[in-house]
């Protein structure tokens, strides 16, 4: 390490590490099938799962914009960031409410989006900055924030009240 | 007797200590290097973020004020320069209008260096100087309006501000025959406004420049921004410390530009960097504030200067962990002081507890230009930070 480096917690080797290891188990796995739904009625699960989803994707909004822009100025900036973000998801989850099953599998694909994101882009940004602290944590707000948006979208207007559809996530194979 | 279940409630109490609370490095205090033998030929004080009135303040300026009287005293007047690393008036800089309050916070710095005739004080912007956040003209504005009290508080006395205005300089200024300051605009550097100040590119040309005039003698780089900090900026934020916890978790991601994982600032870093190597010739210091602390950090490679001196801890106090490189550091109230010789620079630091007390000498080595880090060790960790 170079001096004058802080010294990360985690330790950048540990990182570059996980990361090795999650991306051949991702990979090299034989998929399973994972019957996945909610139960039903699913009103406190989907709200946590809409409120843990809208967190993770208006913070990784957030940091996104931060990023890209080189760093906000303001905690206010950041805040008004977040929260127009996070009101404008967990809005349009709420908007689905008058199609409940709809609404369920938006929220869901959102939220597992939100999740194979966040492995997707730690992953990559472990790999790709050798285990910069600040580069992992980025990386992994923005992919789950990247794949809650895309997850939500597909999976509500993918939706068919007969017919069940799977979506491949890595190795597993979960089923609609 | 704890009951089982109770140490459930026990885990999640230890982990949040651990993650909640910032990391602080405890060093031993170190005793005074020994006196240096060849005559001072300069002095510089080192000391940054002043700009609130509080009683920690008032101890600190109050030390610094005496300290200079007796060097004056002492050391048969060598000519000394105090540098006032930014963020000078807190928190949106000084304003249209100064009330008395806000003027106070320049006032107990310029009286801090005293009324002898070898004495100078230089103010430097910082990112609360430059309105903290506000537009590009609005902070150049606050910048001027700085600079325009600064030089007229005290007619006759030798007190400026630099770069005065607006543009990343770098301003120069040499402190005796032997010492040659650069003082450079940082928030400008990171903002890099498309305007009448040229660009950065020019600005980082002339940085080059200006060192390669001066490779002759030592060169110290004045800043509000550190190029390497174990402080709060540097990364050592806590959870919950100061705000809700997406806060904790986009500054740990570098999302906001005054922190140095940003990618403005990281820019900024290594463009200096790279401005240091075309030059050929490494500055003994970089001297900076920004994060409330007091840390001395050794860097080895060649396009760094061979120290960073963080002192930013006049008014304000912030955490700091360890930093490879690092040969002190505190969260006490405080400033340093180096003592130029022809063959030494000595640097201490003076510090005041957290809780109070004198401020008084906690770390004092000997600085070399030439990597040679034997003359500054790091100081011993203390028995509870083993």
């Amino acid at each position: 390490m170079r001096e004058g480096a802080v010294q990360s917690p985690l330790g950048s080797a540990r990182l570059v590490c996980v990361a090795g290891v999650t991306l051949s188990l991702l990979l090299l796995r034989p998929p399973t099938e994972v019957t996945a739904q909610f139960s039903e009625p699913c009103e406190l699960t989907c709200a946590a799962v809409l409120g843990a989803t809208g967190f993770v994707a208006a913070t990784g909004t957030a940091i996104a914009l931060g990023r890209l822009t080189g760093g906000m100025s303001t905690v206010n900036q950041g805040l008004w960031v977040w929260g127009g973000t996070f009101g404008a998801l967990v809005g349009g989850g709420i908007a689905l409410s008058g199609d409940g099953e709809r609404q369920h599998r938006a929220i869901y694909g959102a939220g597992l989006g939100a999740l194979a994101g966040a492995v997707a882009g730690f992953t990559i940004e472990a790999l790709r900055t050798r285990g910069d602290e600040p580069g992992v944590l980025s990386g992994t707000f923005i992919g789950a924030t990247t794949g809650a948006l895309l997850g939500g979208v597909y999976s509500a207007l993918t939706y068919s009240d007969s017919a069940q559809s799977s979506v491949q996530l890595f190795a597993l194979r979960l089923t609609f | 007797m704890v009951h089982p279940r109770g140490l459930r409630f026990l885990a999640p109490l230890v982990a949040c200590l651990t993650v909640c609370t910032p990391q602080q490095i405890r060093y031993e205090p170190v005793a005074l290097a020994a006196p240096v033998a060849d005559p001072i030929e300069a002095v510089v004080y080192l000391i940054g973020d002043a700009g609130e009135v509080n009683e920690a303040r008032d101890a600190v300026l109050t030390h610094l004020r005496q300290d200079i009287e007796s060097v004056s005293r002492l050391l048969a007047s060598p000519p000394i320069t105090v540098a006032f690393l930014g963020d000078n008036v807190y928190d949106q800089g000084l304003p249209t209008d100064p009330t008395e309050e806000d003027t106070e916070k320049l006032a107990g710095q310029v009286r801090a260096l005293g009324t002898g005739p070898n004495v100078r004080g230089v103010f430097l912007p910082g990112n609360h100087d430059w309105a903290n956040g506000a537009s590009v003209l609005e902070g150049q504005a606050a910048i001027a309006r700085q600079r325009d009290w600064v030089e007229r508080v005290a007619p006759g006395r030798d007190i400026r501000f630099l770069p005065g205005d607006g543009c990343p300089g770098p301003a120069t200024l040499d402190v005796g025959a032997s010492v040659h300051l650069v003082l450079i605009d940082t928030e400008w550097l990171l903002r890099s406004p498309e305007q009448h100040c040229g660009s950065a590119d020019d600005f980082y040309a002339r940085l080059s420049a200006d060192l390669r005039m001066n490779r002759e003698r030592p060169v110290v780089l004045l800043s509000h921004h550190p190029l390497v900090s174990g402080g709060p900026h540097g990364g050592n934020v806590a959870l919950l410390e100061r705000g809700p916890f997406v806060y904790y978790l986009a500054r740990k991601a570098g999302a906001a530009i005054q922190d140095l994982s940003s990618r403005r600032y990281a820019t900024m870093v290594r463009r200096l960097r790279a401005a240091i190597a075309a030059s050929g010739v490494r500055p003994l210091a970089q001297a900076a504030g920004h994060d409330h602390t007091l840390q001395v950090i050794g860097m080895a490679e060649s396009d760094a200067p061979a120290f960073q001196l963080v002192s930013g801890a006049a008014a304000k106090s912030e955490r700091s962990r360890r930093v490879d490189g690092g040969r002190f550091a505190t969260d006490g109230f405080g400033y340093m002081r180096l003592d130029f010789t022809p063959e030494d620079v000595a640097l201490t630091v003076f510090a005041r507890d957290l809780g109070g007390g004198e401020v008084r000498a906690v770390f004092a080595c000997l600085l070399s230009v030439n990597g040679n880090f034997g003359a500054c060790p790091e100081a011993g960790l203390a028995s509870a930070a083993r």
